[in-house]
């Protein structure tokens, strides 16, 4: 898949450009952050964390959220096992922030097929004490994290590393990486056009692996299919597959 | 998971449900050792009004949007629908703190989206069942009474003022319900409102072959407070209705729904 290379390297100039602002960029990866992770593994009954449990609130419906999964076949574009965070951590702040959940994933064994999958995988998460909300198809994402996660030093590391395992294991897939932008509403709104790009092509492919026949001209992602060479390769593939399961 | 206890006014329309539905709820929003979910059935959104909270979104506007994004096929697989849901159900939920509250909106329509109706109600369900007491205000009249959300009611109260045909209301939901087995209850019983005295009660009671689970007096506060579109929330702990409302959720909640004897 190639439809989000020149994304990715977007991506990329953004982070540098937000760096050179003077934003907090950094690299996770603190000596016992892998030791850590299983302390917060598996949820308590209730999946609730209710508003005056909260610590940290992200992506509220009222503020923006966004959480586009970008997929390459171009190893050389994902830093395997990376958790960027730009803005504050966890433990340091408190409140209702906005939120993007950016994961890069690279392999050059996937089928197009499994996008939409791939890209609702990200909110499958077994852990204690963190709520995730999340509208797969339109990219929302809202989640919260509960005084005593907070306490306990529960850190986008650990969410990060953690979403990271699990693409691993469920997926196979090698190459894993993902980006957390709390800074401001600025900064989470600058990816806007990213969101609407990735939103109207899950949509494009959620509707082409939903539903069964294919007419172009009353199809309102017309012109996504047109700017996006894959998505009408795609379609053609189904189009064959599917006449190929009627004769 | 927890034990919840679902307790449902029913009853004919102005005797009282919203009221005493109210008043439940701040009394166990005060104690505030329980997790209190607050459900206001009634297309109006009366029970929202009387504990101050501003309503813009409800049940139905989750579902109409289900349904608009259904015909549009613009909804991915059954997970994608369930998430989708649960997102916007859970920003339907008013968190107050002490209490929650879920406005339905209109009921759900009859015939074609079942499909969406039963997910919704899965979803109301597992939502509910992070909460200890559920306290539900219902429409007037007895439809409702197969209304999916009434499904998971232990505690049916008749609301009813001292009018026979408020009474009579009440005799039909408690019949309508038992017949049909639409509701597993642990109790049903009669709460009556604007009572001028004990002897009224019992005079009314004599005629009854319902379990009464308290009684009400006509009040000047509770006037005031309608009057004047005053939360209930701030309602007096002194009035010695707060009393009688404290002894009927003790019946359900210590005692699993003792009545007292008519
Ligand atoms: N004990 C009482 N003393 C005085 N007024 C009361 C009492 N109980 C209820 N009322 C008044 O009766 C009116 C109807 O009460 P309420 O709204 O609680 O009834 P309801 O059953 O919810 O009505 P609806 O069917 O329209 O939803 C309100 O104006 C309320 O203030
Ligand atoms: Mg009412």
């Amino acid at each position: 898949m190639e439809i989000f290379n020149e994304d990715i390297v977007d991506l990329r100039n953004f982070i540098e450009s937000k760096e050179n602002e003077g934003r907090k960029v950094r690299l996770l990866d603190s000596e016992d952050g892998d030791r850590r992770l299983s302390t917060f593994l598996k949820k308590d009954e209730a999946s609730i964390v209710f508003i005056e449990d909260t610590w940290l609130e992200l992506g509220n419906p009222k503020k923006f959220s966004t959480a586009p999964v970008l997929v390459t076949d171009n190893l050389d574009l994902v830093n395997d096992g990376n958790v960027t965070l730009i803005g504050p951590d966890i433990s340091e702040t408190r409140g209702s922030l906005p939120f993007a959940q950016i994961l890069l994933l690279a392999s050059d064994s996937l089928q197009d097929e499994a996008y939409t999958k791939l890209n609702s995988f990200q909110y499958e998460l077994e852990l204690k004490g963190y709520m995730i909300k999340a509208m797969p198809s339109s990219l929302l994402i809202w989640s919260r994290v509960s005084n005593d996660n907070a306490r306990n030093g529960f850190s986008f590391e650990i969410l990060g590393k953690t979403i990271i395992n699990n693409y691993k294991s469920k997926f196979d897939i090698p190459f894993v990486e993902i980006i957390f932008i709390t800074s401001s509403k600025e900064d989470v709104e600058q990816l806007k056009d990213l969101h609407y790009k990735v939103k109207r092509i899950v949509g494009a492919m959620t509707k082409m692996l939903e539903e069964m026949h294919f007419d172009c001209s009353s199809c309102e992602y017309l012109d996504v299919c047109g700017d996006v060479r894959q998505l009408s390769a795609l379609r053609k593939k189904l189009i064959k597959k599917k006449q190929g399961g009627n004769s | 998971m927890r034990d919840t206890i679902t307790i449902a006014m029913c009853g004919k329309g102005g005797v009282g449900k919203t009221t005493t539905a109210a008043l439940m709820v701040k009394t166990l929003a005060e104690r505030g050792d329980k997790k209190i979910l607050a459900i206001d059935a009634d297309p109006a959104i009366g029970l929202s009004y009387a504990l101050g909270i501003n309503v813009d979104k409800t049940v139905d506007d989750v579902r109409n949007n289900l349904i608009q994004k259904v015909k549009e096929k613009k909804i991915g697989d059954r997970d994608d629908t369930l998430r989708m849901l649960d997102y916007e159900l859970f920003d339907v939920l008013v968190e107050q703190g002490k209490f929650s509250l879920l406005a339905i909106g209109r009921p759900e329509g009859e015939g074609c989206y079942c499909e969406v109706n039963t997910l919704l109600k899965d979803i109301i369900e597992s939502l509910s069942s992070n909460f200890d007491v559920i306290i539900i205000d219902g429409e007037a009249g007895i439809e409702q009474i197969n209304r999916r959300v009434m499904k998971i009611v232990d505690h049916l109260v008749l609301v009813s003022d001292t009018s026979s045909k408020g009474l009579n209301v009440a005799k039909v939901i408690k019949k309508v319900a038992h017949d049909n087995q639409v509701v597993d209850y642990k109790s049903t019983g009669l709460l009556l409102n604007r009572i001028r005295d004990e002897e009224e009660v019992n005079t009314i009671m004599k005629q009854q072959d319902i379990d009464l689970f308290g009684w009400i007096p006509e009040d000047e506060l509770i006037r005031e407070y309608d009057f004047s579109g005053k939360s209930y929330l701030d309602f007096p702990e002194t009035s010695p209705i707060g009393k009688v409302v404290q002894d009927i959720l003790d019946s359900f909640i210590i005692n699993g729904g003792a009545a007292m004897s008519g």
